[in-house]
């Protein structure tokens, strides 16, 4: 896995050197991409673990590897800014004319890496097209998610699958691709579900964690929040006027313990555990089924631990 | 469906036990889904306080 790393750092460095003239893009650029480095680099792991696993030969993988990450790091960029949260995070310290500057750099020099691999033309074409027509879903669940516009449980996984579990999808779908030249529907089919899982595992975590961004006080509609307010009494309705902001913040801030009993007492956890480790269960059974050797599921499967 | 029967679920925790124990029959929901929730409920058998428990994947 060193080499890994080692081979996704020179792609990137060497691709921003080229394009990123002003200095001061440059560097910033390099920044964040490595701080982006010192993640699990899931993706790109992703990419080329797929790649390998449909029989793919040869280093000129890591370069849309890299191209991946790029467009997952640009997402990212643009995601905090919208939300205005991760304070800690390099791009957020950076003033946001610059931050977005960077970011759209970025997602498009991802495609421009995509397009000059060293792969088959007619691969490539497939490939770009894939990744282009995610970054356009993604733009579209991420306007649903803005606008918080999301009021049953089917609106919340076809936002999942547009945006975060849809970049899972194209990371492990252009792997397979590059190596096959064949768009692989069972492949996406568990990609996906592994990505809703990792999401409603997110938003989990996002609902109970009252220091930093709960999604509670921010009124999110999630799995968690969702269920919560189907599940409420009429004693407990002044939740649901919370989030359809009939009351305001300072009416309820000081009923955090409350609220929390409520989220335990209503099952919350409970049922979106279930619908998370569901998705989870339906990821493992699709990946057993696949046609190929017992060592490359057995990698595919320790990516989501 | 599911959705209905982790109510019911919360409103009697004295049930946990017999569907663990396999002697509560479910119906409505899918295999994996009884799968999942046998697999939840179990995790939290050694926790304190299992409404509050998380469960990770």
């Amino acid at each position: 896995m060193e080499s890994f790393m080692q081979n996704i750092k020179q792609e990137l460095k060497d691709t921003l050197r080229a394009y990123f003239i002003v200095p001061h893009l440059y560097e910033q650029g390099m920044a964040c991409v490595e701080e982006k480095l010192r993640e699990s680099m899931l993706f790109s792991r992703m990419t080329v673990l797929h790649y390998r696993a449909f029989w793919g030969t040869g280093n000129e993988i890591y370069r849309p590897a890299a191209a991946i990450e790029l467009m997952i790091l640009s997402l990212d960029i643009i995601d905090d800014l919208q939300d205005k949260d991760n304070k800690a995070m390099l791009w957020n310290q950076l003033s946001p004319e610059i931050a977005l500057n960077i970011a759209l750099g970025l997602l498009t020099l991802s495609q421009q890496m995509l397009m000059t691999s060293d792969f088959a033309p007619d691969r490539l074409v497939a490939a770009v097209r894939l990744m282009n027509e995610q970054v356009l879903s993604a733009i579209n669940g991420q306007t649903t998610d803005l606008l918080n516009d999301i009021s049953s449980e089917e609106d919340y996984i076809q936002m999942v699958k547009q945006k975060s579990a849809g970049l899972l999808v194209t990371a492990c779908l252009i792997g397979t691709l590059l190596a096959t030249g064949e768009y692989n529907s069972e492949v996406r089919e568990y990609a996906e579900q592994l990505g809703i899982a990792a999401q409603i595992k997110n938003d989990i975590h996002d609902l109970v964690d009252w220091e930093n961004k709960s999604d509670f006080w921010n009124r999110k509609k999630t799995l968690p929040t969702l269920y919560l307010i189907h599940s409420l009494t009429e004693e407990q309705k002044w939740i649901s006027d919370y989030f359809e902001e009939r009351l305001s913040l300072e009416e309820v801030v000081h009923r955090r313990e409350e609220i929390q009993r409520i989220i335990e007492q209503s099952g919350t956890i409970l049922y979106t555990s279930v619908r998370m480790r569901t998705h989870y269960y339906n990821y493992l059974d699709l990946v057993e089924s696949m046609v190929i050797s017992a060592n490359w599921k057995k990698q595919i499967l320790a990516m989501a631990d | 469906m599911l959705k209905e029967l982790i109510q019911s679920l919360m409103a009697d925790p004295s049930s946990w036990t017999l569907l663990k124990n396999g002697q509560l029959q479910l119906a409505g929901i899918s295999e994996v889904e009884h799968r999942a929730l046998i697999d939840v409920l179990g995790s939290s058998e050694d926790k304190n306080q299992p409404m509050r428990a998380t469960y990770w994947f």
